[in-house]
């Protein structure tokens, strides 16, 4: 979305021309908006767009603002719609619940001082992008703002509500955290605007899932055990541990993730988790999460292959600078971390070493690559670190704030790094 | 469900957080074992809302049919509908204007013959009359929801509070104007294409001729479009109507018009809120000379209707979901007379006890008023466009109303 609002920025007189100026010829003023406005029109052609357009700051409007927003904002049209800005970099922002109304989300972007570019969409639009891989009836997913007011929710009527407290009580204040308790499986991730996606599935139904699989785990492990009898009692103990098969067949599919030592994303969390968990307060640790920038970018403009390259790039990158590695991992499609220790006892060369080896991954990323249609592509990479036990005293506490490390280098700019301490 | 699927599945639905500069996309997954069909439509938000709630009905009455849908109030369009047709990236089933039905299926060829689909779709609910206005070359090519024409709604309570009477005449109108205009009021007002279709009502009433000739060319010549671009601008300048540059639907709300020239199909959109208010809103006589005939120079049509893209791989689903949409109590109950008083007979049946209100009283008058038939070519937005690109030359001196006239008339050769 904010892609499709950048091209607006095609369209010359739309960041130049400005409704407000009274020295404007009514008869060009009128030409130049129907312009502007047939412009736009076919920028967001095939898109579900309530409004996509130009509100002035006296309140005119070109291009498409639709009648519903004209009445919710009325005459705090501008002033309102100027408020949602929160992104002093790219000078955007987005918000809903504008008049407790959760039924559309705004994304607005400045055009210059007199002039900002309106797009909204129904919040039942998300729905396409909540649409699971799996037939998981009894998944409920939730998007909120960050008060957790809910802005999607799979079970329709919670529109605009506040999250249920038995999900808040566990992920409140967490940016990253997947945690099962008595009631719920509940797993929240942050984006990059602040909000919040939340997953969650019944306990009793993971727990009535693994009893139905228990026996049959049983069964096998008892054929198993004759089978093999000489394969000893280490392979039937594993068998016949429900949970522990379960981890097992999961950890073989994401034990490494494509390239040599890096492991997938959850044995990169469980083994961080266990060796940070363990430590004390002499151990210290660092972790470092890198994310390359504009990745899709690369996919689309460039080629797959290109952006093949870009994450072997920056696994090579990893095994040249981090010495004392516990583990790497990839995270996500363009996202890898890894866990070191210092490399020397001193508390202050440590944070001068992870410093030292972000700003290194941050420069040796950098590249401009040569696109068939779209000129010179740069590429770079942002990273976010936390350091054990200055940043958090355990391991989910310093994840976060690695998370939250690169959320606020991405706000600098792209290529830059931040450490959580 | 299997333990693994969850784990897989809650760690994607995590990873959505990613995605969602990607919103608005119609990138669908293609693993549900659902047979997927797409389905667009224009509106407002009022229409937009219980029409998704609509189709989420359809899809529990239907959990092995999946509809992928994509709307957009009107503005723009029309040529997002033209870039799909002429691309053959149509949605299964549509809602289309019936003027699309000579653009893109003059012989009948363009859409679905609905004929064919009559094991799923109820045709008996209509009457042929009806069915009549969605055949093209002898293929049923689309089945009507309501029928619309223009209607001029007034805020009596505005009038009232002036002295004035509901107007019947152009001279009315003039009138109230000189009162109004002081307080900054518009009598009427009307967006860019009811304007065009309310010019050609009183040209057609000034001259004595039909601005179509039976073939479908155009019969006005240079000099009636001239008296057609000279009417709007004393319109404008005496204050009657505002400009269509600067209309504002909003100021309705604000009763800084009190009136409008619109569709039927518009009477709740338009004068919701001021009912709500406890405005009186009522229909006005169709405009006229003083003495004038009732009805003349005004023109009906079939509000929207409902296609089928000829090219669609599952017509067996599509059909389901046509006769959800026109048929079905539960569509009928939602959409109550918001596109007008429906043509479907056991839509009707469904919401008899939804058949009053302004809407109403709308579709009522239409239907006591002698009136022919729109031509598509009237709704022609870039024929309405470049009438008041041309009549902007006039008002703002840049040409003569001949000149100004004659260009528009050339550019309709």
């Amino acid at each position: 979305m904010e892609q499709v609002g950048t091209l607006a920025y095609s369209v010359d007189d739309a960041y130049t021309y400005d409704a407000t100026d009274p020295s404007n010829d009514k008869y060009e003023a009128l030409n130049t908006e129907k312009e502007i406005s047939d412009e736009l029109y076919k920028l967001c052609l095939m898109e579900n767009f309530v409004d996509y357009g130009i509100v002035y700051s006296n309140n005119h409007t070109v291009g498409k603002i639709s009648n519903g927003t004209n009445a919710l904002f009325g005459e705090k049209l501008y002033t309102d719609l100027s408020g949602m800005i929160t992104r002093d970099r790219t000078h955007d922002g987005w918000y809903t619940g504008y008049g407790d109304n959760f039924e559309r989300i705004y994304y607005v972007k400045r055009i210059h001082e007199n002039a900002l570019f309106c797009i909204s969409f129904y919040t039942s639009e998300l729905d396409n992008v909540f649409e699971n891989p799996d037939n998981l009836d009894d998944m409920e997913i939730r998007l909120t703002d960050s008060r957790y007011k809910m802005i999607y929710s799979s079970k329709k009527d919670e529109l605009g509500s506040a999250l249920p407290e038995d999900l808040l009580k566990n992920i409140d204040g967490a940016y990253f955290k997947a945690v099962a308790d008595s009631e719920n499986l509940v797993s929240v991730n942050r984006s990059s605007g602040s909000w919040f996606v939340i997953c969650s599935i019944p306990t009793n139904i993971i727990l009535k899932e693994a009893a139905s699989m228990k026996i049959y785990i049983i069964f096998a492990a008892v054929v198993a055990a004759i089978l093999a009898v000489g394969a000893g009692s280490v392979f039937v103990r594993r068998i016949a541990d429900p949970i522990g098969t379960v981890t097992s067949g999961l950890s073989a599919e994401i034990r490494e993730d494509g390239f040599e030592g890096v492991l997938g994303n959850r044995y990169f969390r469980d083994k961080s988790k266990n060796i940070v968990n363990k430590s004390s307060e002499k151990d210290k640790r660092a972790l470092v999460i890198m994310e390359i920038d504009n990745f899709p970018d690369i996919i689309n403009k460039i080629d797959r292959n290109t952006a093949n390259k870009q994450l072997e790039k920056m696994v090579l990158i990893i095994d040249q600078i981090f010495r004392d590695v516990d583990c790497k991992g990839r995270l996500g499609e363009n996202t890898f971390a890894v866990l070191t220790k210092p490399s020397s006892a001193a508390d202050d060369d440590f944070r001068t070493e992870v410093d030292r080896n972000c700003e290194l991954v941050c420069k040796m990323f950098r590249e401009s690559l040569s696109t068939n249609t779209m000129g010179t592509l740069k590429t770079s990479a942002t990273v976010g670190a936390a350091i054990y036990p200055i940043s958090g005293n355990d391991y989910q506490e310093i994840f976060d704030g690695a998370l939250t490390a690169l959320e606020d280098a991405k706000k600098q700019y792209r290529g830059s790094y931040k450490i959580k301490l | 469900m299997n333990i693994t699927k969850a784990i897989a599945a809650l760690t994607s639905a995590v990873l959505a957080a990613g995605m969602l500069t990607a919103c608005g996309s119609s990138e669908k997954n293609e693993r549900k074992p659902q047979t997927e069909i797409s389905f667009s439509w224009w509106g407002n938000d009022k229409r937009n809302k219980y029409t998704i709630e609509a189709i989420e009905k359809f899809e529990e009455l239907h959990p092995d049919i999946k509809v992928n849908v994509s709307y957009s109030e009107w503005a723009g369009y029309e040529m997002r509908n033209k870039v799909w047709m002429i691309s053959d990236t149509e949605c299964d089933v549509m809602q289309i204007n019936y003027g699309w039905l000579s653009t893109y299926s003059d012989d009948g060829s363009g859409y679905f013959d609905i004929d064919a689909l009559e094991d799923s779709v109820k045709l008996d609910n209509f009457d042929e009359e009806v069915l009549k206005y969605g055949r093209r070359g002898g293929k049923l090519n689309a089945l009507p929801i309501a029928m619309n024409a223009m209607t001029v709604y007034i805020n009596k309570t505005i009038y009232d509070n002036y002295g004035l009477a509901v107007p019947a005449t152009w001279d009315d109108l003039f009138s109230a104007a000189k009162v109004m205009s002081k307080d900054g009021i518009y009598p009427l007002s009307a967006s860019s294409k009811s304007m065009w279709l309310y010019l050609i009502t009183y040209t057609e009433q000034a001259t004595g001729k039909k601005i179509l000739a039976d073939d479908g060319s155009f019969n006005f010549t240079a000099d009636d479009f001239r008296t057609m671009i000279e009417f709007y601008k004393k319109l404008v300048d005496e204050k009657v109507l505002p400009q269509v540059e600067y209309y504002e639907r909003l100021k309705l709300d604000g009763e800084e018009y009190a009136g409008s020239v619109a569709w039927v199909s518009d009477a709740n959109n338009y004068f919701g809120s001021a009912i709500d208010k406890g405005r009186e809103i009522v229909i006005a006589p169709y405009t006229t000379m003083a003495g004038g005939t009732a009805g003349e120079g005004w023109y009906a049509k079939p509000a929207t209707m409902y296609a089928v893209s000829k090219d669609t791989e599952h017509p067996d689903e599509a059909a389901m979901l046509l006769d959800f949409l026109l048929n079905s109590s539960e569509m009928a109950e939602l959409q109550g007379v918001e596109k007008g008083i429906p043509l479907s007979k056991s839509a009707q049946e469904a919401i008899s006890d939804q058949m009053r209100g302004l809407q109403y009283d709308a579709s009522q008058e239409m239907s006591g008023t002698p009136m022919t038939e729109l031509d598509p070519a009237l709704e022609n937005g870039d024929t309405i466009d470049a009438f008041f690109a041309a009549a902007n030359e006039y008002i703002f001196d840049k040409a003569s109303s001949a000149d100004a006239a004659k260009s528009f008339y050339d550019s309709l050769k």
